[in-house]
């Protein structure tokens, strides 16, 4: 049955665009598919798995895609359009069934919470025998008939975390029902990760494939302002696509950098040095700042005023960006802490039966020959040790310049680099006269820690000796 | 005075007073009733010079904050501007609403710095003035209340909710307005009631009456609070700020975010978050995908080191606080003329008065021991000085600063504390680090040093006072000197003809590698020949050390009277600012008397006392054990200590066996309990599953 209906709707979706409009407006049609470009084909097989409103539509619909492929967005905009009666919920709101089952029931409803209603839901529903009840009332309230009505659950995969029976009663909630329901759930991860035991109907299975290169330049040039023609913008994105493309893949990203980016493109325009066709001098002058931006992709760490700002201020001839990337890392810390921080290293990278070498005066010779026998493995690479208290305190009253009392001033300190990730406690809370710490930074941190008290901790790592 | 509380007593810690001062004013009545006058105008001074203080320490803290606070409330007025409602906007809002592609929620870091005890003071400063600026709808949100996400927005929706309660009626609490229990805490509520209470807003602001009747269960007669909220604009933003970023937990944090995102079209929502490390930790929390719902600004903190500068000043002024005579010069007179006979004795007995009067001669001295009036006079005089001794202290110390504090290796440090501190130590002159820095500035270029003095000059006009205005003319012409030298390679005048000399004796032309080795080593043994620009250089600094910086920077210690502005028990300020509480706690449990001051338990240190509190016998005799302690050995131990007192008498042979045979006495028993689970409490021991009736102990030793 499966195979004979994805036929069907393959050969509706080949002829589909122009011929058939399921009894809705061409104009309407049109305009879904203007707003999405690049997504033709999952339109039309979605139009033709609706139907017309009073066709019984199948029971579900299962759409899986990577991030910014379309999914939801082709979704809304088809229910929207047309206006189909539907409830759209996220599930990641929904951190209880009972607030899924009454988000789908208020918008099924139109009850929107509010002060006139003392912000009341449209019925208190704790259960899916409730919900479907519930749900098969509410239908005949709203007089739907044999309309359908779409239930589209975004992020579908948080419904594996509630309970087992909830993903097949959804699935099967026409059947359950006996109402003319669409459940449509969308999730980036594929069908086999949600299959339980039992109960679990097969949904209809549509694929939203990655834009490729060409499409992703068509979209991008659909946010093309209004002052410039789109040819310039297409090319602009291009010169875009040429640096960022090898990296990012990602249409979200990539729009996004194309927006942060457009103004230093027109600069020259606006100024009066070079004109629209002039793409080589305009190329020269965006290119910097384009490789610069590509050491920031992803982060969202500048955002597009500050941008601007930089930008500026790069033409005036200071540029504070470089400045404001290296300060990303740098961490202030209080002297005592940058000690503890450097005694936390020394503790978790080298082995305890070094610290008599390292940390008291008169040690004796290490045998060098001995110690390249049995020491092969570095430190570094198999990871931090964790360590006790007073291993931590040993070491840190024997590197720290001048005499410190063990206030709680220090402990304090301790626990605040606890609390800043700095270290880690490995041991278990009630264990307060043997607590273990782990030191969590990286080499290239400590380094630079160290530097600021110009204390040289290489000559003090068991594996730079 | 009898309002004098314990808590202002405990303010007096921190500013830095003499020993005397530190008690509450109370303190001194109970002692005795005639020095009471005095004491209550001390007490008088105190309260003034603190309430100063108090004004400008004030001042300096939001002065810290301002730049960065202004910035963030600028970041958050326009971050919604385009804000508005879908459903009043018309039909080109929704066109224009596709035009936006990008849904980002406008997120502020604030890098506030790795020193989080501050931090509630300063997020409790930016709620404020956002809360008078911006916004009625803040939420402030702390890991430890987010352990769910269901708690999150319970406590999120609690307090956007609750927070127009707390405008609208103060008085009150009860009303029925919401009842946060019965709601559901979703996002779709918020939205209804942000929808609510932005359309009942503009409503008041369109109605011309301004009636304070603004919702239905509001008390009349808060004008003002409708007032401020007036200039709010038509969508305040929604404010979220998440304190202690990086303790948030990663997924709840995540949930948050995409809850967030999703309902940036209905609510102006901005984040703040504080993020005590770096940037680099929304990186570590969040991943691409949910990071790159967010519009990052960064907002960095001003450096621990800016604020320290200016705690320096701080500094200066709690040292200020000090006794009577510690005010305005105006009033000193005045209060010399007050004084008993008994308080001059005090005075006299302050060591550099005592210092000084030995360098007297006899008769002299004689006066000013014995006759007031004399001495009166003689105070009054000192105390004049060492005023004026500050007002050119300052100055000078600023000049100082100014001219040494860019120096490579900073030996007079970069921060004015530093050399306040270097100062306040010992005479600055004479100080090793003050000649290194002289000789550092002995080899300046001359752009440097000039523009260096012209800082100074500067500085100096600054005050109105004879001496330095000399100095000040000193100094420009010195300036105007350098800058009418050509050629600073010039050589000095004096020195040219006997130049000329020495060269003519040279040979001209070096004829072989040796000759020009030795030529080479004679000149570099020859003297070098100081320029014109050296030369003055020279003089200049000899001018500034002799008449400004040996003449106005001795250390404070070296003047009469200066205990009653400066006080240097650092040691007793370490112990009250160091809390050591383990030290602390082992010594009441070791030697009680130390602390409770009864003659019953003060005992000769290594014996346990039978009379001391039980807690402290449990104590002594847990130490003693190794890791792990029989219950009921321990509790023989105590038994045996105990009633060591009370069986003393009757002493016979069968004791030991009495006492293994018969059951313990039921109230010792529970006496000794008691003291065991208090020593639980304190964290010394704790029970173990390893043996039946033993308890583990967790402090050192127990290997």
């Amino acid at each position: 049955m499966m195979s004979y209906l994805r036929l069907c709707i393959m050969a509706s979706g080949k002829i589909g665009k122009d011929s058939s409009c399921y009894g809705y407006s061409k104009e309407r049609i049109d305009e879904i598919h203007n707003t999405l470009p690049c997504r033709e084909s999952q339109i039309s097989t979605l139009l033709a798995l609706f139907g017309k409103p009073s066709h019984a539509a199948y029971s579900s619909i299962f759409i899986y895609g990577h991030t910014a492929s379309g999914k939801s967005a082709v979704i809304t905009t088809i229910l929207q359009t047309l206006q189909l009666p539907h409830a759209i919920v996220n599930c990641v709101e929904c951190y209880t069934q009972r607030l899924l089952y009454e988000h789908i029931l208020n918008q099924v409803g139109d009850v929107i919470p509010s002060p006139d209603n003392n912000y009341s839901c449209y019925a208190r529903c704790d259960n899916m025998n409730d919900f479907v009840r519930l749900l098969k009332n509410l239908i005949e309230e709203k007089e739907l008939g044999s309309r359908t009505l779409f239930i589209v659950l975004d992020k579908a995969e948080r419904l594996r975390d509630m309970d087992a029976n909830i993903l097949p009663a959804l699935l099967r909630l026409q059947e359950l029902s006996n109402c003319n329901i669409c459940v449509i759930l969308i999730s980036e991860i594929v069908l086999e990760k949600f299959r339980t035991g039992t109960g679990f109907h097969e949904p209809f299975v549509l694929h939203f494939p990655d834009y490729s290169k060409d499409e992703m330049l068509e979209i991008i040039s659909h946010d093309c302002p209004s002052d410039y023609s789109p040819s310039f913008y297409i090319s602009y994105v291009n010169l875009l696509m040429s640096i960022f493309y090898m990296v990012c893949r990602d249409l979200n990203e990539l729009r996004h950098l194309a927006q942060l980016n457009f103004p230093k493109y027109i600069e020259p325009i606006l100024k009066g040095e070079a004109t629209v066709e002039n793409a080589p001098k305009l190329w020269r002058n965006i290119q910097p700042h384009l490789q610069k931006a590509l050491q920031t992709i992803y982060l969202r760490e500048v955002s597009s005023a500050q941008w601007e700002k930089y930008q500026l201020e790069n033409v005036e001839g200071a540029g504070s960006l470089p400045n404001l990337l290296s300060l990303r890392s740098s961490v202030e810390l209080p002297y005592y802490s940058k000690y503890l921080l450097i005694a936390a290293y020394l503790a978790s990278y080298n082995p305890t039966r070094t610290d008599k070498r390292f940390f008291s005066k008169h040690h004796g010779k290490i045998n060098k020959h001995k110690l390249k026998k049995t020491e092969k493995i570095s430190f570094q690479l198999l990871g931090p040790k964790p360590f006790p208290l007073e291993r931590l305190m040993a070491i840190f009253y024997s590197i720290v310049e001048g005499k410190v009392a063990p206030t709680a001033n220090i402990f304090s300190q301790i626990s605040s680099l606890v609390s800043l990730h700095l270290v880690s406690h490995v041991s278990s809370d009630d264990q307060l006269d043997s607590a273990k710490y782990k030191c969590t930074v990286s080499l290239d941190f400590i380094r630079s820690i160290a530097r600021t008290v110009n204390f040289d901790v290489v000559r003090y790592l068991y594996d730079f000796v | 005075m009898t309002t004098a509380s314990v808590s202002k007593g405990c303010f007096v810690f921190k500013a830095r007073n003499k020993q005397k001062v530190l008690q509450p004013a109370e303190y001194f009545c109970d002692e005795d009733g005639k020095v009471h006058s005095i004491d209550k105008q001390r007490w008088q001074t105190y309260e003034d010079c603190w309430q100063n203080i108090n004004t400008d320490i004030q001042k300096l803290q939001s002065e810290v904050n301002s730049k960065i606070f202004v910035d963030l409330v600028n970041f958050i007025q326009r971050s919604h501007q385009e804000f508005q409602l879908q459903n009043e906007g018309d039909n080109d809002c929704s066109s224009k609403k596709k035009k936006k592609v990008i849904h980002e929620i406008p997120t502020a870091a604030l890098i506030t710095g790795v020193n989080t005890p501050d931090h509630n003071d300063m997020f409790c400063q930016l709620l404020t003035l956002l809360r008078d600026k911006i916004t009625p709808y803040i939420a402030l949100l702390g890991s430890k209340d987010c352990n769910n996400v269901k708690s999150t927005m319970m406590k999120l929706l609690s307090q956007l909710m609750g927070s127009t309660n707390h405008l609208d009626d103060d008085d009150d609490e009860d009303s029925p307005d919401i009842n946060m229990r019965r709601i559901p805490c979703t996002m779709p509520v918020l939205c209804g009631w942000y929808k609510d209470k932005t359309q009942k807003s503009r409503s008041v602001i369109k109605s011309p009456r301004r009636s304070p009747g603004k919702s239905p269960h509001k008390s009349p007669g808060k004008s003002p609070r409708i007032e401020s909220q007036m200039h709010y604009s038509r969508y305040p933003p929604i404010v979220l700020v998440l304190e202690d970023f990086e303790n948030f937990k990663p997924h709840v944090l995540q949930d948050l975010l995409i809850i967030c995102n999703q309902y940036l079209s209905e609510l102006p929502i901005v984040l703040i978050f504080g993020i005590a490390t770096a940037v680099t930790a929304v990186h570590r929390l969040l991943p691409h995908a949910v990071s790159s719902l967010l519009c990052i600004e960064k907002f960095q903190a001003q450096p621990a080191t800016e604020y320290l500068a200016q705690f320096a000043m701080m500094d200066h002024f709690f040292n200020n606080t000090t006794s009577l005579l510690c005010c305005p010069p105006s009033e000193v007179s005045s209060k010399i003329k007050d004084l008993k006979s008994t308080t001059l004795d005090e005075f006299r007995n302050l060591d550099s008065f005592r210092r000084y009067v030995e360098e007297q001669n006899p008769e002299e001295q004689k006066s000013l021991l014995l006759d007031e009036k004399h001495f009166r006079k003689f105070l009054k005089r000192s105390i004049k000085q060492i005023w004026k001794y500050h007002d050119y202290f300052f100055p000078t110390m600023h000049c100082l600063h100014l001219l040494t504090f860019d120096l490579p290796g900073h030996p007079l440090g970069r921060r004015i504390r530093e050399l306040y501190s270097l100062c306040l130590q010992g005479d600055i002159v004479q100080s090793e680090s003050y000649q290194d820095a002289k000789s550092l500035l002995k080899l300046m270029a001359r752009e440097e040093l000039v523009s260096l003095l012209n800082k100074c000059n500067d500085s100096l006009s600054e005050y109105e006072d004879n001496d330095l205005e000399i100095i000040c003319l000193e100094l420009q012409t010195f300036i105007s000197q350098f800058n009418s030298l050509v050629d600073c390679n010039e050589p000095d005048q004096v020195n040219q003809q006997e130049d000329a000399q020495k060269s003519n004796e040279v040979p001209n032309k070096p004829t072989g590698l040796y000759d020009l080795k030795k030529h080479l080593q004679e000149s570099a043994k020859k003297k070098k020949i100081p320029t014109k620009f050296e030369s003055l250089r020279n003089q200049v600094l000899e001018y500034l050390e002799k008449n400004l910086f040996s003449k106005y920077l001795h250390s404070a210690c070296s003047l009469i009277f200066h205990e009653i502005f400066y006080s240097d028990c650092v040691s007793v300020l370490r112990r009250h600012l160091n809390a050591s509480p383990r030290a602390a706690i082992q010594m009441a449990l070791t030697n009680p008397h130390h602390y409770l001051q009864c003659d019953c338990c003060e005992t000769e240190p290594g014996n346990i006392p039978n009379n001391a509190p039980d807690l402290c016998i449990v104590y002594r005799l847990h130490l003693e054990c190794g890791r792990l302690i029989n219950l009921y050995d321990w509790l023989q131990a105590y038994i045996t200590i105990v009633d060591d007192n009370e069986d003393s008498a009757a002493e016979d042979e069968n004791e030991e066996s009495k006492k293994v045979d018969k059951p313990p006495d039921p109230v010792l028993q529970a006496r000794f309990i008691r003291a065991v689970s208090e020593l639980q409490f304190l964290s010394f021991i704790k029970p173990t599953k390893k043996k039946t009736d033993h308890v583990a102990r967790l402090t050192w030793g127990g290997c």
